[in-house]
């Protein structure tokens, strides 16, 4: 009996887990089910660290699970699950994405995203058994739904994009530069893809995921302005103006920048004064900036715009912009006489 | 000759103003690699339209074409993880509470019966940090992997004594909550030999 150490690297409160509100807490387990008996075992788990399991592998295999569970209502959501065997391939996947957040790759609707999957031990003998000389690879898309996190999703219901077989050790390199997520608008589209491998069904046990990696995908943020008409005349104060902001990506820097003239793509211009936000979230976000009191930023009468600019990890974006004059010098035109 | 030197300026000027709304710059990085190149100048963000056309245009092959095509059903959807509360067994005291696989706990007497019923709002403990602190009222069982798998009985003398002890019983391998599967009682020998899982309720002896 091969006796089979767990699984690494518990990162476990970073595998997708739901944020926690007030009085809500988190637990986590670990739970072996042995192939074809269906014993399980559970195992006490730390927040990161290896052990060996006791539980030795018969040649069915056993599944890891990695489960956290909530206090209230309780609720439990699976993190992570994989499938070891005597003779079953292992693999690994990788996720890139143009954002660093260290927690899970994420990206947005518009951007790219890298995966490369790793197979070992596959074998090639024709007396080997058929499990162990090839595995499935799959895609599945899945929608958060609108305004949806992803913290209630029942991920049996994404829906399967493709599949594939891989007979050979290696690594193989993808690139997934549109995104499979089901949305009526492309920018809009808010969910996660998942790339999976799968072991082969076997005499002594089902088909089961070995590996498995999902990437989060947020959509396009966008900006309405209020308050202020596109080539509107303003002869006294500046109205306030209100910036209604969808969807900011949650790694996000947001201000609001005036310059004389049309618009021009690429102006630098002066920030207004109390206009700048920054998202630092594991979710997108809405926000409503005010520009109130800001005569300040007019220096001069004249043609004037304004944007409204975010910078990401995938660059500097205009959201919206509004181009408006201001005359605000009173001419008097008259004469003045006395009366005695 | 002035003329087109000043002709030249301007266009040169014009060039840096910054980047024209256009496709957009996604970096050409190498398969698998995410660009480190310098990201574009200020865009405007991309519209749904836009998008759209540079998908349809695109003549990239899907990224799954790269592997041999699979036909048949979804695996993800057959034999998917069962939920863990659905398959555990509860155990809690004084607001804390343990979740163990089902038919880990072999014996538990009318008088605890209330502390093995899954409870909403209670802290949800890890099995060491609940066991440590309810000793008292529970105890633990080392079985072997046979045991476990309804392939050998645990020793009804032993097992009967701890049941006098009045305490939950709760069977463990190296420390841990593991389930143990009703015992299997060989058919008769002059029929054809089949496994069975017999439903005892707890375990037989087997002489």
């Amino acid at each position: 009996m091969k006796s089979f150490p767990l699984f690494t690297a518990l990162a476990l409160l970073t595998l997708a887990a739901p944020v926690a509100s007030q009085g809500q807490e988190y637990t986590n387990f670990i739970r072996q089910i042995q192939y074809p008996s269906g014993v399980t075992r559970d195992v006490s788990v730390e927040q990161t660290g290896e052990q060996e399991s006791p539980l030795s592998i018969d040649p069915g295999g056993a599944r890891f699970e990695l489960w956290t569970v909530k206090n209230t209502p309780l609720t439990s959501y699976l993190l992570d699950n994989k499938y070891v065997g005597a003779y079953i391939p292992t693999a690994y996947i990788s996720i890139q994405t143009e954002d660093p957040y260290p927690t899970q790759p994420r990206t947005r609707a518009d951007r790219p995203y890298w995966a490369t999957i790793e197979v070992t031990g596959l074998l090639s003998g024709d007396e080997d058994p058929p499990a162990s000389k090839q595995v499935r690879v799959t895609l599945h898309a899945q929608s958060y739904g609108e305004n949806g996190n992803g913290d209630d999703i029942d991920r049996n219901d994404a829906n399967l994009i493709a599949q594939g077989y891989i007979s050979g050790n290696g690594s193989y390199n993808l690139n997934f530069t549109y995104h499979y997520i089901p949305s009526t608008n492309s920018t809009k589209a808010r969910g996660e893809e998942r790339l999976s491998v799968f072991s082969l069904e076997d005499y002594q046990a089902p088909a089961d995921v070995i590996t498995s990696q999902y990437v989060q995908i947020w959509p396009v943020a966008d900006a309405t302005i209020t308050g202020i008409a596109q080539n509107g005349l303003y002869k006294s104060r500046m109205p306030d103006v209100n910036i209604n902001l969808n969807d900011l990506y949650p790694d996000t820097r947001v201000y609001a920048q005036v310059y004389q003239g049309d618009a021009q793509l690429g102006t630098e211009g002066t920030i207004v004064p109390g206009s700048a936000l920054i998202i630092n979230h594991s979710v997108p976000q809405d926000r409503v900036l005010t520009l109130s009191d800001w005569d300040d930023s007019f220096p001069d009468d004249g043609r004037w715009t304004m944007e409204v600019i975010t910078v990401t990890p995938f660059g500097t974006e205009r959201l919206a912009h509004v181009t408006f004059e201001l005359d605000r010098t009173i001419e008097f035109n008259g004469s003045v006489t006395t009366v005695e | 000759m002035n003329h087109h030197r000043h002709l030249v300026c301007i266009v040169l000027a014009m060039g840096t103003l910054g980047t024209v709304s256009g496709p957009i710059g996604i970096s050409q990085a190498a398969p698998g690699e995410p660009s480190s190149a310098k990201k574009p100048a200020m865009r405007d963000v991309i519209t749904h339209e836009q998008l759209m056309a540079r998908r349809q245009a695109s003549k990239e092959a899907e990224p799954m074409a790269k592997f041999e095509k699979a036909e048949g059903e979804d695996p993800a959807k057959i034999n998917p993880p069962q939920d863990i509360i659905s398959q555990s067994e509860f155990l809690s005291s004084s607001g804390n509470m343990t979740l163990v696989p089902k038919r880990a706990i072999l014996h538990i007497p009318d008088r605890l019966r209330d502390r093995t019923v899954k409870k909403d709002g209670m802290k949800i403990m890890t099995w060491p940090s609940f066991f440590a602190k309810n000793r008292t009222w529970i105890t633990t069982i080392e079985v072997s992997r046979q045991q476990a798998e309804g392939i050998l009985p645990i020793d009804e003398k032993r097992f009967e004594s701890m049941q006098q002890t009045g305490d939950v019983i709760v069977a463990t391998m190296g420390g841990s909550p593991i389930s143990v599967l009703p015992l299997k009682i060989p058919e008769d020998t002059d029929e054809e030999e089949e496994d069975g899982a017999v439903e005892t309720g707890r375990q037989q002896l087997v002489n």
